[in-house]
């Protein structure tokens, strides 16, 4: 994609604004529509985005394979040790009442770092399934 | 304490991203062992509790019943969970040299991974009271085993794997709109609350699709007769270990959830009553269990032999469920067991002796008595317990498998079950007089350690105790039967 201008402006143009709105849609997961999932797909998108116009070299020096395999591991961690929490707490499995002084801020604080658990999780899982459809045929 | 059902979830779940995170082989096997020690001790620790208190609730975020999701062990449960966990043990313990040799090197630890996420969703799929998470984790099972699937030594192994998704997926979606179905009728997820609810719901046609649909999902899952053809082609292709962890639980997994959903959640409809469905069932199995046992006495290559004759086995205990009595269900319960016990034992001496997995025919196995004496007096038992011979647990389930059948309205179809199990001792017959009476000399020269030693010990044993003390499994079916599905009122 060297000597096509347009694209590779245009990208540049939009993958912010593709990061940002990931960034939109994890954030108010729990006000409207969104959560964890998508936010993780849609950060996703905007690096598949950006590995597709600036060669998957560049994109895996940024973001090589283990480092994808870690952060995927990290977002279950993260999912898991909330979890763990809420019992070492005196509550039980996922009790987000618990996480800080009253309720309604427990609630919010739990529901924020599963759902940054579950788009971490998810984004790194679709880079990594980008990736393995990149290398089939290559060995 | 009051902790103890999540945290046969959770647990493991807690070790999955220590294992990727660490990526080396030799830690990843190590830190499944320890997490599936934990998880014995911890089921153990429940079964008792749940035995002598009775059923164990656990509701997951605080969130009470019918809104949030909730956990519950009660002893069909516990049965269940012992029994996958104890044989994902005992396969994890003696996988170490298989895995390294079958498996490639980069993948070992996301191999350990599947694994642990395979043996997560049994968990889940055993402890879950909300119908929705029951399909979410039979998902979580079913793609774990795709990948243990396709890590096989053989070309076709991906082939497989990939055919098996296909199989498995189309299962998962009947099971996913059943559950729907269920839902725009009771308006809950919730099993127990949708066990009261769902006999308001009048016997529409849509209710009746509902349990045909859950039916084929289920009969899918677990390789019931007309619908077995996935388990042959996987269990040929796939890893040995992998192979041998399936023999024992992905297919008594199908048992479960045919018997929690059609015997205890759906029971106060009697799903088995629409077009003679029960009648239906038993007859297919039976033949099942006649072309089965035929084709298994045909076959040349021993796992092949075996997947055959496991089709068989769930066949019988498939009929045993569909007589429809108290006795019937305590028959299907000790079976499950025992059969369990008895093939993954066949499985893993096979897996162990033949490292490399290649097409293991019966002229392999030929001459191991000179070999390996104490695997082979192993073996004899275990396929002696598969025939069913008095002093091994195959005998036990037998036993109670024909009286059942004797109680009930289908009295004539013994004669069928006695016959075929006969015929079993055709190739059993065929394996043993490989390897006692041929003077041909076993080929495989490599070393077994101590620890599979061990593991084909503990179950060959376990064939023979169950055999003589049934405490344990007829104690704990008869008990299973009164509390979950026929209550004594």
């Amino acid at each position: 994609m060297k000597h096509h201008a347009i694209p590779r402006i245009v990208t540049k143009l939009i993958i912010p604004l593709i990061l940002l709105f990931g960034l939109y849609v994890q954030f108010h997961g729990e006000y409207s529509a969104g959560g964890g999932f998508q936010a993780g797909v849609i950060f996703a998108a905007g690096f598949i985005l950006y590995a597709v116009i600036f060669s998957l070299d560049v994109a895996k020096s940024i973001l090589n394979i283990n480092m994808t395999k870690s952060l995927m591991a990290l977002g279950l961690l993260l999912y898991i040790t909330v979890g763990f929490v809420g019992i070492l707490s005196g509550g039980n499995f996922l009790d987000y009442n618990l996480l800080s002084n009253t309720k309604t801020n427990g609630q919010m604080l739990g529901i924020f770092l599963v759902e940054l658990g579950v788009g971490l999780t998810v984004s790194n899982v679709m880079i990594l399934i980008f990736y393995a459809f990149n290398d089939i045929g290559k060995s | 304490m009051s902790q103890l059902p999540i945290l046969i979830i959770a647990l493991p779940l807690l070790f999955i991203p220590l294992i990727i995170l660490l990526r080396s082989n030799q830690y990843s096997f190590i830190l499944s062992i320890i997490v599936s020690l934990l998880n014995l001790a911890l089921i153990i620790i429940l079964f008792k509790q749940v035995y002598y208190n009775g059923d164990m609730f656990y509701e997951l975020g605080s969130w009470p019943a019918p809104i949030g999701i909730r956990l519950n062990a009660d002893l069909l449960s516990c049965y269940f969970l012992f029994l996958i966990n104890f044989i994902s043990l005992i396969c994890l313990i003696s996988s170490k040299d298989l895995v390294n040799t079958q498996v490639a090197k980069e993948n070992i630890y996301l191999f350990y991974t599947s694994w642990l996420l395979c043996n997560i969703g049994f968990s889940g799929i055993i402890l879950t009271n909300d119908i929705f998470n029951l399909f979410v984790f039979l998902e979580i099972s079913s793609l774990a085993s795709y990948f243990l699937i396709s890590q096989g030594n053989y070309k076709k192994s991906v082939l497989a794997a990939i055919q098996y998704l296909f199989i498995g997926s189309i299962g998962a979606v009947f099971i996913l709109m059943a559950i729907g179905i269920l839902y725009t009728h009771t308006g809950t997820l919730n099993m127990t609350d949708l066990s009261e609810k769902i006999i308001q719901a009048k016997p529409s046609s849509s209710v009746i699709l509902a349990i045909a649909l859950f039916f084929i999902g289920v009969a899918i899952k677990s390789a019931l007769f007309p619908l077995h053809g996935w388990l042959i082609r996987t269990y040929a292709y796939a890893p040995s270990i992998v192979v041998t962890y399936f023999s024992g639980t992905s297919t008594k997994i199908g048992i479960y959830i045919l018997l929690r959903v059609f015997l205890d959640i759906l029971n106060s409809i009697n799903p088995f009553e629409y077009y003679d469905l029960a009648q239906l069932i038993l007859f297919l199995s039976l033949f099942g269990v006649l072309l089965a046992t035929f084709v298994a006495i045909k076959q040349s290559e021993i796992k092949n032999m075996l997947a055959f004759s496991s089709v068989a086995q769930l066949s019988y205990i498939v009929i045993a469920i569909m007589l429809l009595t108290p006795d019937g269900v305590t028959a299907s319960l000790i079976h499950v067991f025992n059969h369990s016990i008895i093939k993954t034992g066949l499985f893993l001496i096979i897996t162990i002796l033949f490292i490399n997995n290649n097409n293991i025919t019966l002229d392999d196995i030929a001459g191991l008595n000179s070999k390996h004496p104490l695997i082979a007096s192993s073996f004899l038992i275990l396929l002696l317990g598969l025939v069913g011979l008095p002093l091994t647990s195959g005998f036990i389930s037998k036993w109670y498998l024909v009286m059942a059948i004797f109680k009930s309205d289908y009295w004539y179809i013994s004669g069928v079950v006695l016959i075929t199990s006969f015929m079993t001792l055709f190739y059993v017959w065929l394996l043993i007089e490989k390897i006692y009476f041929s003077n041909n000399k076993f080929s495989d020269g490599h070393k077994i350690n101590g620890y599979q030693y061990v593991c084909v010990f503990i179950l060959t044993g376990l064939t023979l105790y169950l055999g003589i003390d049934t405490h344990f499994t007829v104690g704990i079916s008869k008990e299973i039967t009164v509390n979950t599905f026929y209550q004594l009122n």
